[in-house]
């Protein structure tokens, strides 16, 4: 295969260049070597930042996010519930901080505004009484699924070629310039070349491991965040408490549930980030401080992701929260002196259209192209939902039933209708047509590809009803054998399992043996034949 | 007095109706639930004895196998007398003949049905809907489901099945065939809605017109569990399709809520309100008063004021961690609901969960220590309460789902605990 430009990584910041440059048409392929936003970019609290937390130690950084979240809210609305946000100072909280933080946000242009403790509290009445100071800020909360759904399909409508589940496993190099990479496929391990002009590591967390393949080097500073979902929505806005940046101090609506977080713990590898118990009870106890009825509250999951940081100085001396959120481009050719590699670290979901613009720029340049970027003023799109759920009352019962029913043949050739309005997924209202639409984006995925473009599974039940209705209704209504059927069916309760397992306490310990009994007495799912052999 | 009795069993599941059966014999019996759990969650058929992991394959006789589980110190059969056992399955049939629910079995050997996603499971005792639907015999079956049913699928069951049946060299295969339900919303009805429309005479004639059509040499027809909520409206369905399709029907289970559970623990409750006992739904028990290691009466919140009864004994069958029986803290601490007892085995929270969900979980395990008579006994083996007895899924120290004796364990246990509990209340005269 040949491009122009390859991009390395499919999250939000190498879609967000796919889209940057389909939009000043330049021929480009994208790799990703698990689904979009399996890294970061989906594994974070779904703030869309004002730029308030980086206010007083990074900000070049909060001047960033508050830019983008200007523009965010206008090109990628249908991923984004422009919630508002809010600080909170707490009466035991460091009384001279919010006077600093203040002039900080004034100095960075985030807009501000104190307002009474008695309307924060009508509003969010699960919030602690120890509150004494509370401003309101543009935070808002965005999909990162959604938002990556949105940029893969309107890169796509432009020509972009996207390849998931692709990895690249070496860099094709000539003469002191990168011509290309060996890509594998992860599922079936085939290998192709695909050559190209340019080559971009957006990577995130494992843009050292690419850079590698070129033999360059690149201090990444990696640092988990570990995050807790509850099962409902604690406050309609987001929270943000205080003081100097720390542990568990960012509360999150995510549409029905909401998100806690963070932490910084330094770790070694970007695979497979997962929280620790410590982590947890830590970030429930400093949690309580702001939501002091925080353990009634039913945990459903818990999870992690790594944040990709670059010390741009690369002395090596901060870490963590001490690194700057704003992000690096390295053009090897001036950095390493090797031609055809460009490298973009750093950074943090908010700011990923501008990384991308500065990285499309660079791009845009060696290739010759006078074409500005055009992300900031062109709206994302998102397909076409493939069924309506509601009941339509000028059209009559049967008409509507026809219009939300697809016609398929079943398995003896005879013609069967397959009502698509079929809600699989209660908890986040996912109905088999937008199954069937999501499947259409990715022909080959597998109930886990169509979770990340849908929400299946993502409420509270976990997949206990949904993991099972959507592998046997997709069986029912396409062609493909009841072995691969019940793989995606294991394969989801198991993946949701990964983050139930980690909060068995309460509640969720409670649905827990409930998903035993589901699970084993009444589906037998572990005398499943997946392989061909067992049952 | 009207709020005195001589059992007060907490609980509705399978181990809360049958010691309020065992103790109305004779005793002034209430039973207080907050709500029925499992039991209108799953299929309703009786798991005595299926799997004995890690060995493969699942037991055919499973009295032979319970010889050898009475050795088993923590296990629950280990502390109930093969005889008592063996009454209360009898107990059970004779009670579920009455409210007419007729249970079968084959003699004392396992039976395989299928379940909704088309994996046999083995059960001892079927309702009469749902036995004729053995899977482990050659007559093919026709399986119908509803196109609008969001719950059962049976073209994917049907799949399932056959490769077990090929593999089993179980000769001709089943078939699937999916009925268009006129004027329905399409958001998905569930087995409790199609369980309610199918007391509709229209909609049956529709779907046997439908199904004869569909029809081969089958002399079965299989059907997601939705023939009724009671019993006489199931036997109803059962009658009319029987004869209207001239074949054999039969049930199979589907996803909560269960129909044929809802049916069976409705009809339960209303035999044991014929003999006499008083039933109590929806209300949550707030504690106990106790004197001398005897507990004496149950604090309910009932509405308006709390409420006390008097007894003179008290089952506990409250179930595990979905029941409400038991609760688990994040910092570790895992405690039975109603008394504080202690809960068994003590570990670490991490180690409570397997990092496989389809692996053998601890926390399925955890229950409450008891001595031999059911009573519940602290670590050194003293009886904490002498007139409390523990039953069900609440005595943990086994794995219901795994080893599928979910409904032997508290039929099994329940109605002993409910015999103990009512000479208890006696000696105590």
């Amino acid at each position: 295969m040949e491009t122009e430009v390859l991009i390395i990584g499919g999250g939000a910041t190498g879609l967000g260049l796919a889209w940057d440059l389909a939009l000043r048409g330049i021929d480009t392929i994208l790799i990703e070597q698990g689904d979009f936003g399996h890294g970061t970019s989906s594994r974070f609290h779904g703030l869309l930042h004002s730029g308030g937390r980086y206010a007083v130690k990074d900000p070049v950084s909060a001047e960033e996010c508050i830019r983008e979240n200007v523009i965010l809210k206008r090109v990628a609305a249908p991923c984004i519930e422009d919630t508002g946000g809010w600080f909170v100072h707490l009466t035991a909280d460091d009384p001279d901080y919010p006077g600093r933080w203040l002039t900080a946000c004034r100095r960075t242009g985030i807009p501000v505004q104190e307002r009474p403790v008695h309307e924060l509290l009508a509003l969010v009445p699960a919030l602690t009484p120890k509150v004494d100071q509370a401003f309101h800020v543009p935070d808002a909360a965005i999909d990162g699924f959604r938002l990556l759904r949105a940029l893969a399909y309107s890169a796509r409508q432009r020509g972009v070629r996207l390849m998931t589940y692709t990895r690249a496993v070496s860099l094709m190099q000539k003469e002191g310039r990168v011509e290309g990479a060996v890509t594998e496929d992860q599922r079936t391990g085939q290998r192709r070349e695909i050559r190209a002009s340019l080559i971009v590591n957006a990577s995130g967390p494992w843009a050292a491991e690419v850079a590698a393949m070129a033999g360059i080097r690149i201090d990444m500073r990696l640092d988990k965040g570990s995050l807790l979902i509850f099962n409902h929505r604690l406050s309609g806005q987001v929270i943000n408490r205080l003081r100097s940046p720390g542990d568990a101090d960012i509360v999150v609506p995510a549409d029905t549930v909401s998100i806690l977080g963070t932490t910084s713990v330094p770790v070694a590898s970007p695979n497979n980030p997962l929280p620790s118990a410590t982590e947890l009870l830590h970030m429930l106890a400093l949690g309580e401080e702001l939501f002091p009825s925080l353990h009634e509250y039913r945990v459903i999951r818990a999870f992690a992701g790594v944040r990709p940081l670059y010390d741009a100085d690369e002395s090596g001396g901060s870490a963590g929260r001490e690194v700057s959120r704003t992000f690096s481009l390295l053009d090897h050719a001036v950095r390493d002196g090797l031609e055809g590699l460009v490298s973009v670290v750093g950074g943090k979901l908010t700011t990923f259209r501008l990384m991308a613009e500065k990285t499309g720029d660079l791009v845009a340049q060696k290739l010759g192209v006078t074409v500005a970027s055009k992300t900031a003023v062109t709206p994302l799109s998102l397909p076409e939902p493939r069924s309506v759920s509601v009941f339509m009352p000028d059209k009559g019962t049967e008409d509507a039933q026809h219009m939300q029913s697809e016609v398929r043949n079943d398995r003896e050739g005879r013609k069967t209708k397959q009502p698509t309005g079929t809600v699989i997924c209660d908890c986040e209202a996912v109905t088999l047509g937008d199954l069937h639409a999501a499947l259409a984006e990715v022909p080959d995925g597998d109930l886990n590809d169509l979770r990340r473009r849908t929400r299946l599974g993502m409420g509270t039940c976990q997949g206990s009803f949904c993991s099972f209705r959507s592998a046997a209704a997709l069986y029912q209504g396409n062609e493909f054998p009841v072995q691969r059927a019940n793989v995606m069916l294991q394969e989801l309760v198991q993946e949701r399992w990964k983050g139930v397992r980690l909060v068995l306490w309460g509640e969720q310990l409670r649905e827990a043996e409930f998903m035993q009994a589901i699970y084993k007495r009444l589906l037998n799912l572990a005398r499943l034949d997946a392989n061909g052999k067992r049952i | 007095m009207a709020n005195e009795f001589d059992v007060i069993v907490i609980g509705a599941g399978f181990a809360g109706l049958a010691a309020a059966t065992a103790a109305a014999n004779g005793g002034r019996v209430l039973l207080l639930a907050e709500g029925l759990g499992f039991i209108a969650d799953l299929p309703s058929t009786i798991e005595l004895y299926g799997y004995l992991p890690p060995r493969p394959g699942h037991v055919v006789r499973p009295w032979d196998e319970l010889a050898g589980l009475m050795q088993y110190r923590d296990h629950p059969y280990a502390k109930i007398p093969a005889r008592v056992l063996e009454q209360s399955l009898n107990m059970f049939v004779e009670a579920a003949s009455t409210m007419g629910l007729a249970y079968e079995g084959d003699q004392d050997q396992n039976t395989l049905l299928a379940g909704p996603a088309g994996v046999p499971r083995p059960a001892y005792l079927a309702p009469y809907t749902m036995a004729p639907g053995r899977v482990d015999d050659r007559s093919p079956a026709l399986v119908v489901g509803f196109d609008v049913h969001k719950d059962f699928y049976p073209e994917y069951l049907v799949a399932n099945l056959n490769r077990f049946r090929q593999i089993s060299g179980l000769g001709e295969e089943w078939r699937a065939a999916v009925i268009h339900v006129p004027g329905q919303q399409a958001r998905g009805l569930n087995s409790q809605e199609l369980a309610t429309m199918m007391q509709s005479p229209a909609f049956r004639r529709h779907v046997i017109a439908e199904i004869r059509e569909r029809l081969h040499t089958e002399t079965r027809v299989g059907f997601p569990a939705i023939f009724g909520l009671d019993a006489q409206g199931t036997r109803q369905v059962y009658q009319e399709l029987t004869v209207g399709l001239d074949r054999q029907v039969f049930e199979i289970p589907t996803l909560p809520p269960s129909p044929p559970g809802i049916r069976l623990a409705g009809e339960w409750l209303r035999y044991l309100q014929s003999k006499g006992v008083k039933v109590s739904l929806g209300f949550r028990v707030m504690g106990v008063t106790a004197e001398n290691g005897r507990v004496t009466g149950v604090l309910v919140n009932t509405p308006a004021r709390a409420s006390t009864y008097r007894c003179r004994s008290l089952v506990l069958a409250t179930g595990g961690f979905w029941g409400h029986g038991l609760s688990g803290l994040a910092t570790g601490e895992v405690k039975e609901s109603i008394l504080g007892l202690p809960v068994r085995p003590v570990m670490p929270p991490e180690a409570w969960g397997e990092d496989r969900v389809l692996a053998p979980q601890p926390f399925v395990r955890f229950g409450v220590a008891t001595n031999a008579y059911l009573q519940p006994a602290d670590e050194h083996g003293n009886t904490l309460y002498e007139n409390v007895f523990v039953a069900g899924r609440l005595l943990g120290g086994y794995d219901p789902y795994e080893e599928g004796c979910g409904e032997g364990v508290s039929l099994a246990s329940g109605y002993y605990a409910g015999s103990l509990a009512l000479s208890a209340g006696a000696v105590g005269d």
